[in-house]
Order: C-alpha cells, then sequence, then structure tokens
C-alpha cells in the first residue's frame, strides 16, 4: 500500500479553499448552515489526509465503494495506458472499444444465471434509469404496452435522477420535487427488527401479501417491474429473511413482472460475494451495478441484463438512449484492473473475514439502552439507534458521525437513525478494532443521554365508534386540544378505514410510514408529502371523511389558485363552518369589532372562500352582508399578459359597484384586499364615505407593507380600524393581525393552533429557520373534517414566537415569494 | 436629508414635505460599505403624490423662472439638508465612482442649466407661436399635460437640468431618483423647494421598478433612462420619451489625417470619465485603422489611477466585483479583436475594494462588426475600418457623430440620416454639447404642441394661458 505522501497543501492553503468551496460549490446533503468543509486532499488504503494535513481512517468508503482501498498507482497507471491509446470514443451505433468487449464478457462471467449482456453507465443512478425504461420497452415492444406500473418498496434507494428517485422509497427525495414520476407504488419490506410494521403477522408473509394484493389491485397486465436492494443499504443494512426473495421472484415471475436487482451497493465484494443475487438464489432480470466495479477510480455503472430481456431490447430498432459516457474505454479499462486486484487480493473472503471480526465487536453495542440492532452482511454494518426497543422509537444518529470523526479522526455515515459502516475492503484487522473502539466510546456516551420515550397515546382501532364523537375533535375552537391529542386524534380519524376519506386512505397507500403510529409531535407532519397538487382533480366527494355516515351532507367547495392550472378544491363540512365562523366571531368580538353592523365585501366571491365567509360573519354578528363581486383570475391574467388596460377598466367597473352601495347604504365593516383598499384611496369620494361611515376595514388575502399600512392608518383612513388577516383555502382557515403593533413593527399573525399551525422553512432544505428569520409558511389543518398537513405556501414570512398566552409559531411580515412550482407569482392586483 | 459622516439618510420629498419610509435601500459606495440609506415609497404613495401634483396649480411664468434661477444657484453653493455642496460632491463620487472634478463641473452645469431653463425649453418654440394669446389671432404654445414623471439615470450627475426644463414650461414633475447615485436628485429637489417650488410642484419619489411603472402610467408624459430595454418598452409610446445609449461614434474618411484630430478622438473617449451617453463607443476609419487604434491607445494608457475623490482622478472606480464583471463581458465581447489596449485587464484594484476601471480599445475587423455598438461606462473605444461601400448603415442608431472629412456630398447625407441625431463636422469632441443647441431633439419637441387660438370675443373676455 502507499504511504501518504508529505504534505503539499497548506493550511492557509485549506482555508482559500474551504472558502471557495462555500461560495463556488453546491454540495448534496448539506444544509445550509454548516461552513465547515472537510477538504481531502490525499488517500492511501484505508487512509486519508486533508489540506489540514489531518489524518482519516475511512470506514465509509467515501459513499459504500472504494473497495480496493485508495492510492492504487497501479489502476493509475492503467488509467493513463489507456488514455494514452485511446481515452473514449461513443459506444452509440456501431461503434465500440476492446476494454468495454472485454470488460462485459468478464462481467457476464461473474454474474448469476441468466445475465448475458451489459449495458455501460457513468453510475448507479444512470443504471436504474435504464433498467426502468428497458423493462418498460420490452413489455411495449412484446404488445403489453399498457404495463408501466413500477413496484418499488418503502426505505429502498435507487439514486436520484427522476425516475431513480421516485423508486425510491424515502420521502426526503420527493419533499419539494415533484410531482415524481407516474405510476410507482411503494411496498412494505421486511423489516424483522419492526414488528409493529406489520401487525403481528410474519414480515414475509406480510411482504408476499402485500405484493400479492397489489398485484391484483393494479392488474398483472399493468404492471412492468418490481425493484429493489437485496439488501437495504441506505435503509440501515437491513437482510431480509431467506425465503423473501426467492418467494417475490417467483410471485412476479407467476405474474409476467420483471425483475430490477439494485446492486449498487452490494455487488462486487460488499456482502463477500460477487453478487448478493447468486448468494440469495434470486435470479433477477435486470442487476444494477456501480461503486464496486471501479472501486471509485472511474464514475461508472453497469446495467447486466437477462438475455430473454436483451433479445427483445437488441431487436428492430434497437435500445433507444445512451449516456455519453457509456462504455468508456478508460473507465472500463481501470474496471478490469479493479476487478483483478478483487481477485488477486481475496478482497471478497476479505469482507467477510474483517466483516465478521467487525461485526462481532459492534454486536456488543446491543446491550447499550440505546441501541437497537447491529446488523452485519460482509464489510457493510449498521447501528440501529432507539429510545425504546419496545416501541422501536427512534434515537437520532445524526450526531455520531461527527463525534467520531472529531474524537477519533473516523469517518463513518449515518441515515436517521442508523450508524452506517462500510470500509474499504482491504481494511486491516487493526484498522477495524479501531474502528470498533471508537464507535464503542462514542455510542456508549451518546445513548447513555437517550431514555425511553413515553409514546403518545393513540386510539385503538376498537375505539374509532367513540371517536366519532371524540371530546378532542369536537372541542370548540377557543378552548384548543393539545397538539398531541389532537394529532393522536386526527390521524386515527383520518386514516381509520372506517372513518377516513378515501382520498388519504388511498394516498396512506403510497406512503412511506403509518400516520397513526408514526405521527406524534406536530414536526412529525412534515413527514407527509405536500398534496395539494392532488387536490386539482380530486373528486370532492371522495375528500369526506367516511365517518360522517352516508347521509349526504350540504357542501361548500372552495378553491385556490386556478390562474396558471387547474383549481385546487377543498371541502367545507357543516361542522368546519360552525367551527370557524364561531371562533371568527369571537376574535372579532374580542377587538371591539361592532356587532349589528352591514358588511360590505369588496372581493371574490364564486368559488372563493373570501366572500362567503365574510358573509357568514356578517350573518353571524347581525348585520347585512353587501358584496361586489371580482375574478381574481382573470385579474391576474390580465396582470400577467399585460393587458392593464383591460385591468384598469375592470378595476373601475368594481369600483363603480362599490359607489353604488357606499352611497346609498350603512356601512360598518369592509372586508377587502390591500390592492382594492389602494384603489379606494385613489377615489376621494369613496374614500370620504369610507372615512364617514365605515368603522372597521378587515384587509386579506394579500400582503401589506409597513408603510402603506402607515398611510392607511394615519393619511388615508385615520377614524377607521385596520385589522389585517392572514389566510389560506388551502387549509380552509387563517388568523388575525395581533392587536398594538406600533408602525415599525410588521403585521403579525398567531394561527389558531393546534387546528391551524405553522412553521416557517428554509425551501431549500425544509428545516424550521430560527426565530426573527424569513423562511417560506408551510401551513396544517387538523379537524375532523379536514386534514390538509405540510401544505407549502406561496409566502414567505418571519418566523417568531407566539403571542403571550398562545401556542405555536406565529408569522409576521408576510410577502409573496418570486416563484411558485416554476411560474412566476402574481400578486397585488386584487 | 440629514446626513452624519457613517452614512447619509436621504428622505422621500412628497407632497407634504419629506417622508421617511420604513423600506429603506442601502447605497454603497465604491468600496461597497454602506453610504446613503434612501427611503423608498410605496404604490399608495407614489399615487396619491402624482394626485397632489395635478391638484397643484402652476406657476405663473417670471415667478417659476425666477424660482429656476436661484433653485440652480442654491444647488451649485448653498448648505442644502445638511450637507454642504463640498460634501454632496464627495458623497457622489464616492457612490458613483466618477472622478469627483467631473461632479464639480456638472455642479455648476446644472446651476446654470436651471438658470437658463426657459430660455433652453423655448429654443424649440416654432416660429409663430407664442406661450400666451396675443391679438385676435396666433398659434399658442401649450403643454401636452400636466404632470411629468421623470425617471432619471445615475450615470452623470448632469443630467438633471433636463427634466428642470419641464417645471420652466409650467409642468408639475415627480422625479424618481436612479438608486445609484440618488444624491443629485434629491439636493436638486430639495432646492427647487428651498427657492420657492411647493412641495406639490415637484416631488421626488425613490421607488421600485414596480412602482416606478405606476409613475410612468400615472403621470400624463413620463422620461425614462435606461439600456436598450427601456428603448424597446417605450418606442412608438407618444406619452413616454425614453433616453437609451448614445453610441457616440466619429467617422474618419481617407480624406483626412485622424492622427491629427487625437486630442478631439481622445476626449471624446474618455472625458467624462468615459462614463456619459455622449462619449465615443466607436471609431470608424477609411483605410487602415491600426495606426489610429494605436494612437489612441497611447493617449489613453497614460490616464492615471486614482480614487475618485482625488482631485486628479480622470476614470471612472466601482467595486472590485463589478468591474471583474465588465472586465470579463468586456473581454469575452472583444474575442477576435485586436487589443491594443486593455486586452490584458481594464481592472486597476486600488486596496480598499474599490478598482478603476481603465480604457480599453480594441481594432475590429469590419464596419459591421456587433461590438462597434457596446457602449461600456468606462472609456471603451472600438476601432473600425470603414468604407463607402459599408455605407451609413454602421454608423446609424447614434446620438452623436463626429465627422473628420471634408467630402461635402457625405456630410449633406449624414445630415439627413434621421438615426444619426446630432452631427458635428470637424474638430468637435462627441461630448461636448452646444449651448442652446439640442441634446437629443428639443425636450420642449415633446412636452409641447401648438395650438390655434382666435378670439373674436368682446374684449375683455380674452382667455389667459401659461
Amino acid at each position: 500500500m502507499t504511504p501518504l505522501g508529505a504534505m503539499n497543501t497548506l493550511p492557509e492553503d485549506a482555508e482559500v479553499l474551504a472558502k471557495k468551496d462555500r461560495s463556488r460549490l453546491i454540495h448534496p446533503h448539506l444544509p445550509g448552515g454548516v461552513t465547515d468543509r472537510v477538504i481531502m486532499v490525499e488517500g492511501a488504503g484505508c487512509r486519508l489526509r486533508d489540506a489540514h494535513g489531518r489524518e482519516y481512517l475511512d470506514a465509509t468508503g467515501g459513499l459504500l465503494l472504494g473497495h480496493v482501498g485508495h492510492g492504487r498507482r497501479e489502476l493509475a497507471e492503467i488509467a493513463a495506458g489507456q488514455m494514452g491509446k485511446l481515452e473514449y470514443y461513443s459506444s452509440f451505433h456501431e461503434f465500440s472499444n476492446a476494454p468495454s468487449i472485454e470488460l462485459a464478457d468478464r462481467l457476464v462471467g461473474l454474474a448469476p444465471a441468466p445475465m448475458e449482456r451489459v449495458y455501460f453507465t457513468s453510475g448507479g443512478g444512470e443504471a436504474v434509469d435504464a433498467a426502468l425504461r428497458m423493462a418498460r420497452l420490452y413489455h411495449h415492444r412484446r404488445g403489453e404496452p399498457e404495463r408501466t406500473w413500477v413496484l418499488a418498496r418503502n426505505f429502498g434507494y435507487h439514486g436520484v435522477s427522476y425516475g431513480g428517485a421516485a423508486a425510491t422509497g424515502l420521502p426526503m427525495f420527493h419533499q419539494g420535487f415533484g410531482p415524481m414520476l407516474p405510476h410507482v407504488r411503494h411496498l412494505t419490506p421486511p423489516m424483522p427488527f419492526h414488528p409493529e410494521l406489520y401487525g403481528g403477522e410474519d414480515p414475509t408473509e406480510f411482504c408476499l401479501r402485500e405484493l400479492r394484493e397489489t398485484i391484483h389491485e393494479i392488474g398483472a397486465d399493468r404492471i412492468a417491474v418490481m425493484i429493489g436492494e437485496p439488501v437495504l443499504g441506505v435503509a440501515g443494512v437491513i437482510e431480509p429473511p431467506a425465503d423473501y426473495w426467492p418467494r417475490v421472484c417467483a410471485l412476479l415471475a407467476e405474474h409476467g413482472i420483471l425483475l430490477i436487482l439494485d446492486e449498487v451497493i452490494t455487488a462486487f465484494g460488499r456482502t463477500g460475494h460477487w453478487f448478493a443475487a447468486g448468494r440469495m438464489g434470486v435470479t433477477p432480470d435486470f442487476i444494477v451495478t456501480a461503486k464496486g466495479l471501479t472501486s471509485g477510480y472511474f464514475p461508472m455503472g453497469a446495467l447486466l441484463v437477462a438475455d430473454h430481456v436483451a433479445d427483445v431490447l437488441a431487436r428492430d430498432e434497437g435500445f433507444v438512449g445512451g449516456y455519453t459516457y457509456g462504455g468508456h474505454a478508460t473507465g472500463c479499462a481501470v474496471a478490469l484492473a479493479n476487478l483483478d486486484i478483487l481477485e488477486r487480493e481475496n478482497l471478497l473472503g476479505a469482507a467477510v473475514e474483517i466483516g465478521g471480526h467487525l461485526g462481532d465487536r459492534l454486536r456488543r453495542l446491543e446491550e447499550l439502552p440505546g441501541v437497537g440492532q447491529v446488523r452485519q452482511v460482509g464489510l457493510m454494518i449498521g447501528i440501529e439507534l432507539t429510545q425504546d426497543p419496545d416501541t422501536g422509537k427512534p434515537l437520532s444518529a445524526d450526531r455520531v458521525p461527527p463525534l467520531v470523526r472529531e474524537r477519533h479522526g473516523i469517518i463513518i455515515r449515518n441515515n436517521p437513525n442508523t450508524v452506517l459502516i462500510s470500509p474499504p475492503l482491504v481494511m486491516s484487522r487493526e484498522e477495524a478494532d479501531r474502528v470498533a473502539a471508537a464507535v464503542t466510546e462514542v455510542l456508549t456516551e451518546y445513548t447513555a443521554g437517550s431514555r425511553k420515550g413515553a409514546a403518545v397515546p393513540t386510539a385503538s382501532p376498537s375505539s374509532v365508534q367513540s371517536s366519532v364523537q371524540s371530546p378532542v375533535l369536537d372541542a370548540p375552537w377557543e378552548l384548543p386540544p393539545s397538539m398531541p391529542e389532537l394529532l393522536a386524534a386526527t390521524m386515527e380519524w383520518h386514516f381509520h378505514p372506517k372513518t377516513g376519506s378515501r382520498f388519504w386512505l388511498e394516498r396512506a397507500k403510497r406512503l412511506d410510514f403509518d400516520p397513526r403510529k408514526d405521527i406524534r409531535t406536530e414536526a412529525d407532519l412534515a413527514l407527509f408529502p405536500n398534496v395539494v397538487d392532488e387536490l386539482r382533480d380530486v373528486r370532492v366527494e371522495d375528500l369526506i371523511p367516511r365517518g360522517y355516515g352516508d347521509e349526504r351532507i350540504p357542501l361548500d367547495i372552495y378553491e385556490s389558485g386556478g390562474t396558471t392550472g387547474a383549481p385546487k378544491r377543498i371541502v367545507w363540512l357543516p361542522d368546519l363552518h360552525e367551527q370557524l365562523t364561531s371562533w371568527h366571531s369571537g376574535v372579532l368580538d374580542a377587538r371591539g369589532v361592532a356587532r349589528g353592523v352591514n358588511w360590505l365585501m369588496i372581493g371574490p366571491s364564486g368559488p372563493h372562500m373570501f366572500t362567503p365567509m365574510g358573509r357568514a360573519l356578517a350573518h353571524r354578528r347581525g348585520g347585512v352582508p353587501f358584496t361586489v363581486d371580482l375574478d381574481p383570475r382573470w385579474a391576474k391574467k390580465c396582470a400577467a399578459q399585460g393587458r392593464h388596460e383591460d385591468a384598469k377598466r375592470y378595476l373601475e367597473h368594481v369600483l363603480d359597484q362599490v359607489g353604488e352601495i357606499l352611497r346609498s347604504q350603512d356601512v360598518g365593516v369592509v372586508f377587502t384586499t390591500p390592492p382594492l383598499l389602494e384603489a379606494l384611496a385613489d377615489q376621494e369620494e369613496l374614500a370620504e364615505l369610507i372615512g364617514r361611515k365605515v368603522r372597521t376595514i378587515i384587509w386579506g388575502g394579500a400582503s401589506m407593507d409597513l408603510d402603506t399600512r402607515g398611510l392607511f392608518r394615519h393619511q388615508v383612513f385615520p377614524e377607521t380600524r385596520l385589522l389585517g388577516f392572514y389566510g389560506s383555502t388551502m387549509v380552509g382557515a387563517g388568523m388575525y393581525e395581533r392587536e398594538g403593533l406600533t408602525d415599525d413593527e410588521p403585521s403579525t399573525f398567531d394561527p389558531p393552533y393546534p387546528f391551524i399551525s405553522m412553521r416557517v422553512v428554509d425551501p431549500d432544505t425544509g428545516r424550521t429557520v430560527p426565530y426573527g428569520e424569513r423562511g417560506q409558511v408551510i401551513m396544517n389543518h387538523l379537524s375532523r373534517s379536514m386534514l390538509i398537513p405540510n401544505n407549502l405556501e406561496r409566502d414567505t414570512a418571519i418566523r417568531l414566537a407566539p403571542a403571550a398566552g398562545l401556542t405555536g409559531d406565529a408569522v409576521a411580515d408576510i410577502k409573496p415569494v418570486v416563484t411558485f412550482g416554476g411560474t412566476k407569482v402574481v400578486e397585488g392586483v386584487y | 436629508m440629514s446626513g452624519s459622516p457613517e452614512r447619509i439618510h436621504l428622505d422621500a420629498l412628497g407632497p407634504d414635505g419629506p417622508y421617511r419610509t420604513q423600506e429603506r435601500e442601502v447605497v454603497p459606495d465604491v468600496t461597497g460599505r454602506a453610504a446613503v440609506e434612501l427611503s423608498m415609497v410605496p404604490r399608495l404613495y407614489a399615487r396619491r403624490s402624482l394626485a397632489a401634483l395635478r391638484r397643484a396649480g402652476t406657476l405663473p411664468p417670471d415667478e417659476r423662472t425666477a424660482a429656476l434661477a436661484e433653485a440652480g444657484r442654491l444647488f451649485a453653493t448653498a448648505t442644502l439638508g445638511g450637507l454642504s455642496v463640498e460634501r454632496y460632491q464627495h458623497a457622489v463620487a464616492r457612490v458613483s465612482g466618477l472622478p469627483v472634478s467631473l461632479v464639480r463641473e456638472a455642479t455648476g452645469v446644472t446651476g446654470a442649466d436651471l438658470a437658463g431653463a426657459y430660455g433652453f425649453a423655448g429654443q424649440a418654440r416654432p416660429r409663430g407661436s407664442r406661450d400666451a394669446p396675443h391679438g385676435t389671432g396666433n398659434a399658442v404654445w401649450i403643454r401636452r399635460g400636466d404632470v411629468l414623471a421623470a425617471l432619471t439615470a445615475g450615470n452623470h450627475p448632469g443630467l438633471h437640468g433636463q427634466w428642470a426644463q419641464a417645471l420652466a414650461l409650467g409642468y408639475r414633475v415627480a422625479v424618481r431618483p436612479s438608486r445609484r447615485e440618488p444624491l443629485s436628485a434629491h439636493r436638486l429637489v430639495t432646492a427647487l423647494h428651498e427657492a420657492g417650488f411647493g412641495t406639490d410642484r415637484v416631488v421626488l419619489l425613490p421607488t421600485d421598478h414596480g412602482v416606478a411603472d405606476i409613475l410612468v402610467e400615472g403621470a400624463d408624459l413620463a422620461m425614462v433612462y435606461g439600456g436598450d430595454d427601456v428603448v424597446d418598452r417605450y418606442r412608438g409610446r407618444t406619452t413616454v420619451l425614453p433616453h437609451g445609449p448614445g453610441r457616440a461614434k466619429i467617422l474618419i474618411t481617407s480624406d483626412t489625417d485622424g492622427t491629427r484630430h487625437l486630442d478631439t478622438i481622445v476626449d471624446s473617449v474618455a472625458r467624462q470619465a468615459g462614463a456619459a451617453c455622449v462619449n465615443t463607443t466607436a471609431v470608424f476609419v477609411e483605410g487602415d485603422p491600426a495606426p489610429v487604434a494605436e494612437a489612441i491607445a497611447g493617449r489613453l494608457a497614460g490616464l492615471p489611477s486614482l480614487p475618485p475623490q482625488d482631485d486628479g482622478a480622470v476614470l471612472p472606480v466601482c467595486r472590485v466585483d463589478t468591474a471583474r464583471h465588465l472586465e470579463k463581458f468586456v473581454h469575452a465581447a472583444a474575442d477576435g479583436a485586436r487589443g491594443w489596449l486593455g486586452g490584458d485587464t481594464i481592472v486597476a484594484e486600488l486596496g480598499d475594494g474599490s478598482a478603476v476601471l481603465r480604457p480599453a480599445v480594441f481594432q475590429l475587423d469590419r464596419a459591421d462588426a456587433p461590438q462597434a455598438r457596446l457602449e461600456m461606462p468606462f472609456p471603451c473605444v472600438w476601432v473600425a475600418p470603414w468604407s463607402r461601400a459599408d455605407g451609413l448603415a454602421p454608423l446609424r442608431d447614434t446620438l452623436v457623430l463626429t465627422a473628420l472629412t471634408s467630402d461635402q456630398e457625405l456630410i449633406g447625407r449624414l445630415l439627413d440620416a434621421p438615426a444619426i441625431r446630432n452631427l458635428h463636422v470637424g474638430d468637435h469632441r462627441t461630448d461636448v454639447l452646444v449651448p442652446g443647441l439640442p441634446a437629443d431633439g428639443y425636450l420642449g419637441e415633446f412636452l409641447m404642441r401648438s395650438k390655434t387660438f382666435t378670439n373674436g370675443a368682446p374684449r375683455g373676455l380674452a382667455a389667459s394661458t401659461a
């Protein structure tokens, strides 16, 4: 093994590099606030050195590769030699090169039957995409074009290309990136350590039953392929029961469904075998590989394809679509030499030996209170942390790798609650001992602080009937339950088969978690995907929870958006209507807004919530509602298309109607939007009428800056109370401006927590911003009639602590985002 | 306006006087340090200010002439809003990066422009038109509206004398200052208020782009400074007068030895720090352009790199990163051209975060090369060959053309070309305006029109206007 050389990077250079890195590079999975950088400059075997001269022991192989270790001059020379001869030429069409031909032949020789052909890519993600495309094309060519569905598995990882990410069963790779590839269904994988996932059933039986039911539900003749990792890697090194894959394979074959085994992690020795498929006795139709193929000396992947599939793909016009660097001559030469090293140095055997040794030492950690299970397959190890082994409640592993690195100079990784170790296969026994000692020391201390978590009580299925009259769900909005109580009750209600809506029950099948078990805190609501896009075409009847019974209920349907696409719809049930108007009216009483006066709503009605809500409040408070309608979609279209003259004439038309009412009627409350209020202020007569007649102006539906609010307060309507309102149709409600704000304090809003709660997040990371900082608003609605969790609003705001006596976050200084979903937001037009 | 050595606060100047907003924009100096804090008015305030201007009456001509002269005097000499003239000039130099000597010169010019505004504006009056009815029948020169919005630029502090002519003609004016250099517009509006123009006759409304559109749409007429985008946007709008890039040019025909006119050429490129729209962008040479380019480069290479507040400064200064971006842009544009000067770098860092933009001279290989239209905010000139076969096409879209030629037939064709808006023949710098002659047409041509008035009513019922 080449020793690490003398340092040629000075610490001051390291600082310059780090600074440049921070300003120039986008790192995957790096939170915005992290400024630390570890700049690697050289490696040998399992050892690495950074730009400061610090040495590290690599117990991750980078990202589960590095099989032959770092710093192999032999591979560099092979690459240089090939580059000197022919660095690259396209493998499209009839072109080829000797190293790629040799490598393909070598791989087919190593792979289990019936792999006969190889398709080269630049990495595993591309190979996954290619496999999915090939699977669909295979059926298409065979006269079954409707076979497009892809079965994948929760917790599976298949890369972050759109095809691969769609198959990946980890929500973080979907959140904010949707819509994903359609026709993908995620199933439950067997995870014997988590019996709570299977309701008392044997995990394999559960998974097979679920697979059979899914095939039946979708229809075998509509399913193209299933994809899975033989051993769940990123999810925590989870090996399935021995009979799982063979039985899955047989069931799929019975229905003509192809199988892709994603062996990006497991192939080329990581498990002690060339391929995990052979070890498990599985005969897939595709094997996806990368990582160990070149040990990281060249970015490269290889998709191995069974002969019966390849025959179909190769016929007619062949397989359309390739990658520029597929079959790269230098990459293939490096891969061949890398396979030589694996073979020559018996690194597959080393993986078994060192992996077994490391596993033995680390398995003792299971005695620690915070360690749930230590799992080892070859030279990959997962240590799952748990707050309580009885409930499986996870304990975050985030801090473990930094501690191990800082204290011991050893690099390991983690997923949310599992410590992951996957060193190069050349790791020595002594180095493995160092890793074991370091991890043991840190975990012993780290888990000593963990405690058995008190599980939030959730309603049992047998209590469904009583939950229909749940005191929690029926609590008045003025007297709210606690958030945990409400969460438990709403999750049970909306996801129990007898009470949940068709929409949520169907949607639950595609969730990577069980809401009735996994949603215990407000933060857990972030597990939900943002479903509002699905509300554009859902049947509104499907949104009604079944627990309301079969009787026809008078519904109100409200819409949001509709300018750039189909509008999103929500259902207002009578009890929500009653709860909300009662709460609104209570707030208005508390603010001293007069009862018995007439209201004038100047704003959108039709499918919009704005005017109907005002009308309901006027009725409730003993006033007559007057309305002047406005079609915001028309106004926004005019603005977006630059048709300012049309917008101007429409505004004049609206103001004409306002004038007719203000001149002839008594109006005590005006409910409108800031832009319309500005337009009213421009009309001297209307401004004078409002100043003389109207005691309260409630403004909502758009943002208002401090200066404009000050002008309204002091110059335009000095005698009239101004009351801001911030709401969202998508969560069916809103909140009023906090009282007593001075001119330099932005409008601040406290939600009716816990029924409506808000988070303010960094849109790039999804993390909650600190108090006082601006981020994008996420709202949740939790009630008996509606569940809208994790709804990303098109607003930014400053996150503030709640007002005295209230709970949950407040938001201030609402401003529209510039773009939303890739579309420029048109604001301030109504 | 109030000021401290650290930061100058500029309030909006509305119909009710100074207005300090919560929304402020920080204007940095050339080192990037916050130098000015500017109150940015919201849409509602802008609309109410326009309404106030519309309600206000017009001062009688003699009063406004006197007030303009007094405002000019105050602008050029007085302490206004806590800023002495020296401190104002220093601040403008630090913020805009223009040499302080240029700012001083512009201060004097603006003062003189205001004193002469009524006379300058009157140059556009058609023969036979009068400002007021006279006798029983004549043409009366009347305003096309009441309120003008002036969206000004920050590339030169001397351009504000322009919109002041509208005041001279009786307009009420809403000025939106440049956010890059708002000090000059603020000082001028302050001077006008102190000189007797009511706060409801001229207002200063710093705004973002969205509210600026409200000003253009809400006023009767608007003059707008900007780039090609502005010109394209308002092309064809009879109520908006856009001022875009000047793309000034010099033409040297074969009967003239260009090197004998080197002073004129070099000054045209580099005076005004090369930042004005009348600075020469391209020099066209009939014959070999290389000797001319070489000679210009030789002269420009000697200009010193000094901070803007230095009395000897002649070149513009900006933040280092801005300078590097400009350099990258110019070098990319100059790809394929021969660099006589500035081909390696145009940036001379001053060590405090600022950098001098050094001159650049590039030689092009054909008259219609697109780079010849590239106007930069520093002395940057493109020297290209020109032949009779190229015709006038490369010379069009030009605010000022100086023709060094004795070819009378060519001069006649240049004079007839409407896309060449000003023509000098012989030794006349492109950046020197001739007092009393139009800079880009007369502003009065845009602001006013003639109207027939005959009066057959009994004496004593004559209308009056002004």
